[in-house]
C-alpha cells in the first residue's frame, strides 16, 4: 500500500505517465479477464457474418468492432491478444535482461578477453538487422510461442549489456567499491553487495522500455506470418488478416494496430517517467 | 587518425566475419539444412543426395569455409527458388531498397531538424509539447500498421497515392513515410535533448550577449555542437531503416532486398537468406565506420581521446 501511494506522489503532476498508466491498467485487465470481458469465443468462425463492419459503421451491436473475413468478433480477439502480446513482452524482456545483465556485468567486472568477446558480439549483433535475423531464426525453429520468446529474449540482450558494461566500469571506480576491494571482498561479492543493486534502476527504465519494443517486434513477427501459431489469437496475425481486405473492410486491419499503438504507447509514457524519475542521464542514450 | 581508421576497419572485418559465423551456425546447428530446403514430403534417398550435393554431409569447419572462401569471391551459391546466383539476385534489387531508404532517410532529415529545433527553442511552450508527442506517438505507431493505414486512407480510400509497386515518384510517397516515421520520431527527440543540453551551455549566453540574432545563435551556435552525436545517431539509423524495409517493402510489394529476404525465408532459401544478411551487415557496418571518420572530422577532440 505504501509503494502504490508513493508512486501516486511521484506521479501526480506528470499527466503523459498518468495517462499512460490508466491505459496500460485496461490492457492487463483485458489480459487478465479476458475470459469475462470477451462478448464471444475468439475462435468461433460464423461465416455467415463474415466482414460484417463495426456497430458504429452500420454493424450489429452483437459485434462491436465488426468481424473477420472467417465471422470470428474482433473485440473478443482484441482482448485475448493483449494476453499474448504481454507474455511476450514480459518473458522476452525478461530473459534478454537476465542475459544482458549477466554479460554486462561480467564485461564491465572482468575486462580483458572476457570483455573483448562480449562486446564484440554485441556488436556483429547490432550489424544485423534485428527482424531480419529474427525472422531467419524463426523459419528454422517454426513458429509458436516458446521460439518466439527464445528468440527475442535471445536476440535483446544487447542494450542491456552494453549499458549495464558502461555503469560497471563506472561503479567499479567508485570509493565504496574499492574499500569493499581493500576489506579482501572478492569480485563476486562485490557484484552481488555494490554493483547489482546500482544498475537496477537503469535496468528498470531500460525492461520497462523494451516491453514495448517487444510487442512491436512479436507483432512484427506475427504479421509476417513466423510469429505465434495461426490458431492463437495475436494481434499481430490478425493484422496480417485484415491486408487483403484494407479496401472492403477497414476494420479488421484497423483495430488490432489501434491496441497495439496505446499498448506502446502506455509503456513508452511510463517508461519515459520512469527514465526521468530513476536515471535521467540514459535520456541521452535512449 | 590513420591507425584509429586501420584499428576500426580491422574491427569491421572482424564484425563481419562474426557476422558470417552465426548466420551458417544459425543455418546449419540449429536446423538440419536439407530438410528446411526440401519440401516435407521428400523421400530419404532424395534428401540424401541432395546432402551429397550440396557438400552438407562434410565436417561444419569444412563446410564454413568453404562458404566464408566462395563468399569472399562474391560467391554466395545459387538461389533454390530462382535458380540464379543469390548475389546476383540482391544486387539487382538493392537499387530499390536503396532509394527507399534514401527517401526515407531525407524524409527523416527534413521533419526532424526543424522540429527538434524549434521544440528545443521554445521548451515548454504547445509547439513543444505537440512536438514532443507527435515524436512519441511516432515511435509507438508499428511499422506494418501504418503503412496499412496509409494505404486505406490516402490509397484505397481517397486514391492520392498507388499502394504497390515502384515505378513512379508517387509510388514512392507512402512507403518511405512509413519507413521514416520512426526515425523522425527518434532523431527528433534526440536533437531536442542534445540543444536543449547545448542551449544551457556559457558560449550561447555568450553569444547572446554578443548581441547576435536569436536564430544565428541557434543555427551557428547551438545546431552545430548539438548535431555532433546526431551524427552517430543517424549512422544507427540507418540500420534500423534496413530492418524497417524488410517490413515495408512486404506490406507495399515494393520490389527490394527486403522483400526478397521475407521470400527467401518463407521459401526455405537458405543461400539467399545468408547472402542476404551479409550483404546488409556489410552495407551497415560500413555506413558506421563512414560515421566513425565523419565523427573524428567533425570533432578534431577524439584525436587526443
Amino acid at each position: 500500500m505504501r509503494t502504490v501511494s508513493f508512486i501516486w506522489s511521484r506521479m501526480r503532476g506528470n499527466y503523459s505517465a498518468l495517462v499512460g498508466s490508466l491505459l496500460l491498467t485496461c490492457v492487463v485487465m483485458a489480459a487478465l479477464f479476458s475470459p469475462l470481458l470477451a462478448p464471444h469465443d475468439p475462435r468461433a468462425q460464423f461465416l455467415e457474418r463474415r466482414l460484417r463492419p463495426p456497430a458504429f459503421a452500420g454493424g450489429s451491436s452483437e459485434n462491436l468492432l465488426g468481424t473477420d473475413q472467417l465471422g470470428r468478433d474482433l473485440l473478443s480477439r482484441i482482448v485475448y491478444g493483449a494476453r499474448v502480446s504481454l507474455l511476450v513482452g514480459l518473458a522476452a524482456v525478461m530473459l534478454a535482461g537476465l542475459t544482458g545483465i549477466f554479460l554486462g556485468i561480467m564485461s564491465g567486472m572482468f575486462g580483458g578477453a572476457i570483455d573483448r568477446i562480449v562486446m564484440q558480439l554485441a556488436d556483429v549483433q547490432l550489424a544485423m538487422p534485428f527482424i531480419l535475423f529474427a525472422l531467419a531464426v524463426m523459419a528454422v525453429l517454426g513458429p509458436g510461442l516458446r521460439n518466439v520468446i527464445l528468440v527475442l529474449g535471445v536476440t535483446g540482450w544487447v542494450i542491456y549489456g552494453r549499458v549495464v558494461r558502461s555503469e560497471t566500469l563506472s561503479l567499479r571506480e567508485k570509493e565504496y567499491v574499492e574499500a569493499s576491494r581493500a576489506l579482501g571482498h572478492g569480485r563476486f561479492k562485490i557484484i552481488r553487495r555494490h554493483i547489482l543493486p546500482n544498475i537496477m534502476p537503469t535496468a528498470i527504465v531500460l525492461a520497462t522500455l523494451q516491453v514495448a519494443n517487444m510487442i512491436i517486434a512479436e507483432a512484427s513477427l506475427s504479421f509476417l506470418g513466423l510469429g505465434i501459431e495461426p490458431d492463437i489469437p495475436s494481434w499481430g496475425s490478425m493484422l496480417s488478416d485484415g491486408r487483403g481486405y484494407i479496401s472492403t473492410a477497414w476494420w479488421v486491419a484497423t483495430f488490432p494496430g489501434i491496441a497495439i499503438m496505446l499498448t506502446v504507447l502506455s509503456i513508452n509514457l511510463i517508461g519515459d517517467w520512469l527514465r526521468d524519475s530513476l536515471d535521467p542521464r540514459l535520456k541521452s542514450s535512449i | 587518425m590513420i591507425r584509429r581508421l586501420l584499428s576500426r576497419l580491422v574491427h569491421a572485418l572482424v564484425v563481419v566475419i562474426g557476422v558470417s559465423v552465426i548466420v551458417f551456425a544459425v543455418m546449419h546447428l540449429i536446423g538440419d539444412p536439407a530438410l528446411l530446403m526440401l519440401p516435407l514430403d521428400t523421400p530419404p534417398e532424395q534428401v540424401a543426395a541432395f546432402r551429397t550435393h550440396m557438400g552438407l554431409d562434410d565436417p561444419l569447419p569444412v563446410q564454413y569455409w568453404r562458404f566464408a572462401t566462395s563468399a569472399l569471391r562474391g560467391d554466395f551459391g545459387e538461389s533454390i527458388r530462382h535458380r540464379q546466383p543469390a548475389l546476383m539476385l540482391i544486387l539487382e534489387r538493392m537499387p530499390a531498397t536503396l532509394q527507399l531508404t534514401g527517401m526515407a532517410l531525407l524524409i527523416t532529415l527534413l521533419l526532424s531538424l526543424p522540429l527538434g529545433v524549434l521544440a528545443a527553442a521554445h521548451r515548454d511552450s504547445a509547439c513543444d509539447r505537440l512536438a514532443s508527442l507527435l515524436a512519441v506517438l511516432g515511435q509507438s505507431v508499428p511499422v506494418f500498421w501504418l503503412g496499412l493505414m496509409l494505404q486505406i486512407t490516402l490509397g484505397a480510400g481517397l486514391g492520392w497515392f498507388p499502394i504497390f509497386g515502384r515505378g513512379t515518384v508517387a509510388h514512392l510517397i507512402l512507403p518511405s513515410i512509413t519507413l521514416g516515421l520512426y526515425s523522425t520520431a527518434a532523431m527528433m527527440r534526440m536533437l531536442r535533448s542534445k540543444m536543449l543540453e547545448v542551449l544551457g551551455q556559457d558560449y550561447i549566453r555568450t553569444a547572446h550577449s554578443k548581441g547576435l540574432s536569436e536564430t544565428a545563435v541557434l543555427l551557428r551556435h547551438a545546431l552545430k555542437n548539438a548535431l555532433l552525436p546526431v551524427v552517430t545517431v543517424f549512422g544507427l539509423q540507418l540500420g534500423a531503416l534496413l530492418g524497417g524495409a524488410v517490413i515495408t517493402e512486404t506490406i507495399f510489394a515494393w520490389p527490394g532486398v527486403g522483400r526478397l529476404m521475407v521470400q527467401a525465408i518463407s521459401n526455405r532459401d537458405l543461400p539467399l537468406v545468408q547472402a542476404g544478411v551479409l550483404v546488409l551487415a556489410m552495407i551497415i557496418v560500413s555506413v558506421n565506420l563512414l560515421t566513425d571518420v565523419v565523427y573524428v572530422y567533425l570533432d578534431p577532440r577524439i584525436h587526443y581521446n
